[in-house]
């Protein structure tokens, strides 16, 4: 069973390398992991599917406890999800 | 102005009165900028110390510590402070040198990626490459570290920024939002709480970290309802309190215990569900429905489902939670299990034991006392048998567990309150884990006393294997320990040994009445255990008892 997130992050120092090491930390597979820029430079959005034991909830709170993340969530979206 | 002294300004203007550090060539020009400023320097004898001193006056002042090392050696050597501050919530800002930004990525002498370092253990870090950012980094630094729930922030800052010229220019602020409390949910708590028939309550650290004592003691007397504490929460009631059970967990009392496995409503209020506390999750209070009060939203069911849970000030959702309860049925259970599993002291020994020591110190030390402990058995006996008034009292290293955290947080907190009395509780293997902070301590003639337990093992390993490793002892032996009263001495710190329990009570006069530091080497049995103990992977109501002789 994969998840699919959605984060939209400030692109700061770091900001990439925190998003990698709590999904590995907290006990997510990294599947893909997808990073543009956004229209504004200052961002980045990031889509990551990932797999695990427990509920991707558990890793969407801790994305959302990380200062440089502005948004998370979690796409349930069919289509979202073949495209990632 | 140069940015380097625009930081000492910096720290001025968030109200840094004293800071904790060690020079180096990559902070120096921040350590010229400290010649003659208004800001007392501590210097420690190491980093860990410098870190955990600051972390220490944190929690013993509410303030944000602030730490200040080198770049390389000087950074890592701050990387275990900074980690419990991270694991215990405290408000920490680091502050590290760092090579120059054109040496930066090329090995250069004392470089260390100490920003990458620290991501897993950092509420958030900065690596400053423009001066002009100083002014932004600094206000986030010192408001990130403190707000929410509280941790360690890094600026790591690189030896040119710090001595470029720059005119600090005016930045945005936030604005500190007050959202509006969850008023569905503490409503649905409310009805949850007044139909329970066996409710209790589990305090944690987090009542202190978000200044919440008062409010709690108001609704823990409003309602009735038992309290039992984790080991950062002792003190949320004080320890004579009659609804007070004593900590729960792994070391925790039977009362506690036996009400958490039996209880229908467990209240947890700025706790974690840390499995030092939980013993095994799948059979942690089976019967109970779980109203969880927390500040960080992730940590509410991230380990054990709830029914309600609140992210929000502890200050504001404590008071709209009281009410008056028909529990008196349930209350008379857990005071009987209090009063038939209260703690012993009458151990038929004519040596030390460390349970009734603590207890008489305890007794006849000031109520406004701060205790720093390290980490072991002693760590687990002041937690059972010193009674706290105030869990701001009770400097201990929870999350982490770090051994020789003691003392350089009792030098911390010596610091944030000069004229409150500060004793160090430690052990023969912790105390020698930062011993040189001696050195601090003589430097600036603290009055700080020592307890030290010495048993001439490391106790809380030597247990473990006894029990659960075939009395197999492994490199636990230190029976080759220096002779601490000796050492104490070269730092022109008196000490005493007792190994007498009819030498205790005066030892304690002695240690409470000396007007400088003092330290107190007091020999226990090396077969001595912390009881009860809640085996590894046993629920709360399996707990070992032993003998002492």
């Amino acid at each position: 069973m994969s998840d699919l997130l959605y984060l939209q992050i400030r692109n700061d120092e770091g900001a990439l390398e925190r998003v990698l090491r709590t999904t590995r930390h907290r006990g997510f597979q990294l599947e893909t992991f997808t990073v543009t820029t956004a229209r504004d430079p200052q961002f980045f959005d990031v889509t990551l599917r990932v797999s695990s034991e427990r509920p991707v909830d558990f890793l969407s709170r801790q994305f959302g406890k990380l200062l440089d993340v502005v948004a998370v969530s979690e796409l349930r979206d069919a289509s979202l999800a073949r495209s990632a | 102005m140069r940015a380097a002294d625009f930081i000492i300004q910096a720290l001025i203007n968030e109200g840094v009165d004293c800071l904790f550090g060690y020079p180096g060539g990559a902070i120096m020009p921040v350590y010229d900028a400290l010649v003659g400023a208004p800001l007392k320097h501590v210097l420690c004898r190491h980093e860990q110390g410098a870190a955990l001193a600051a972390d220490g006056y944190a929690r013993a002042s509410g303030r944000v510590g602030v730490c200040l090392a080198t770049s390389g050696p000087g950074a890592t050597n701050l990387v275990t402070g900074i980690a419990n501050a991270y694991m215990d919530s405290v408000p920490v800002v680091a502050i590290t040198g760092q090579v120059a930004k054109p040496l930066i990525g090329t090995d250069a002498f004392q470089e260390v990626d100490v920003f990458g370092i620290t991501l897993p253990v950092v509420k958030h870090s900065f690596l400053v490459r423009k001066a002009e950012d100083l002014p932004r980094v600094f206000a986030e630094a010192f408001r990130i570290a403190r707000e929410g729930r509280p941790g360690p922030v890094l600026i790591d800052i690189p030896k040119d920024v710090q001595l470029a010229e720059f005119s600090p220019t005016p930045f945005l602020t936030p604005v500190e939002v007050c959202e509006p409390l969850p008023e569905l949910d503490i409503e649905r708590a409310r009805a949850m709480i007044a139909s329970a028939r066996q409710p209790l309550i589990c305090a944690g650290g987090g009542v202190v970290i978000a200044q919440a004592v008062a409010e709690f003691r108001v609704l823990a007397e409003a309602t009735g309802i038992p309290v039992v504490s984790t080991l950062k929460g002792l003190g949320c009631l004080p320890a004579e309190h009659p609804q007070h059970l004593g900590m729960l967990g792994m070391h925790g009392t039977r009362a506690a215990n036996y009400a958490v496995q039996s209880c229908d409503l467990l209240l947890v209020i700025g706790a974690r569900f840390d499995d030092r506390a939980t013993g095994k999750l799948a059979e942690f209070a089976p019967h109970a429905r779980v109203i969880h009060l927390d500040a960080d939203r992730a940590e509410i069911g991230k380990l054990r489902a709830v029914e309600i849970g609140i992210s929000a000030p502890l200050k504001r959702v404590l008071p709209r939670l009281g009410m008056a309860l028909d529990i008196a049925a349930w209350r008379e259970k857990c005071a009987a299990d209090k009063r038939e599993h209260g703690f012993r002291y009458d151990a038929p020994m004519p040596g030390i034991y460390a349970p009734h020591f603590l207890q008489e110190l305890s007794a006849r030390a000031a109520k406004q006392t701060v205790i720093a402990c390290d980490v072991g058995q002693h760590q687990m006996w002041v937690a059972q048998h010193y009674g706290f008034d105030h869990p701001s009292r009770h400097l201990t290293s929870g999350g982490l567990g770090t051994m020789g955290y003691g003392l350089p947080a009792a030098i911390g907190a010596q610091f944030a309150e000069p004229n409150t009395p500060v004793i160090l509780v430690s052990g023969d293997g912790s105390f020698m884990m930062n011993v040189q902070e001696l050195g601090t301590i003589r430097r600036y003639g603290l009055p700080i006393k020592i307890v030290l337990f010495d048993n001439q093992m490391l106790g809380m390993v030597k247990q473990w294997q006894e029990l659960f490793f075939s009395e197999r002892y492994s490199e636990v032996d230190l029976s080759d320990n220096p002779d601490f009263c000796q050492m104490a001495s070269a730092f022109e710190i008196p000490a005493r040994s007792i190994a007498l329990r009819a030498e205790q009570a005066e030892a304690i006069a002695e240690l409470l009445a000396a007007p400088g530091p003092m330290l107190l080497h007091v020999r226990i049995d090396p077969k001595a255990n912390v009881w009860p103990l809640v085996p590894p992977g046993a629920n709360n109501a399996t707990m070992m008892e032993g003998v002492e002789s």
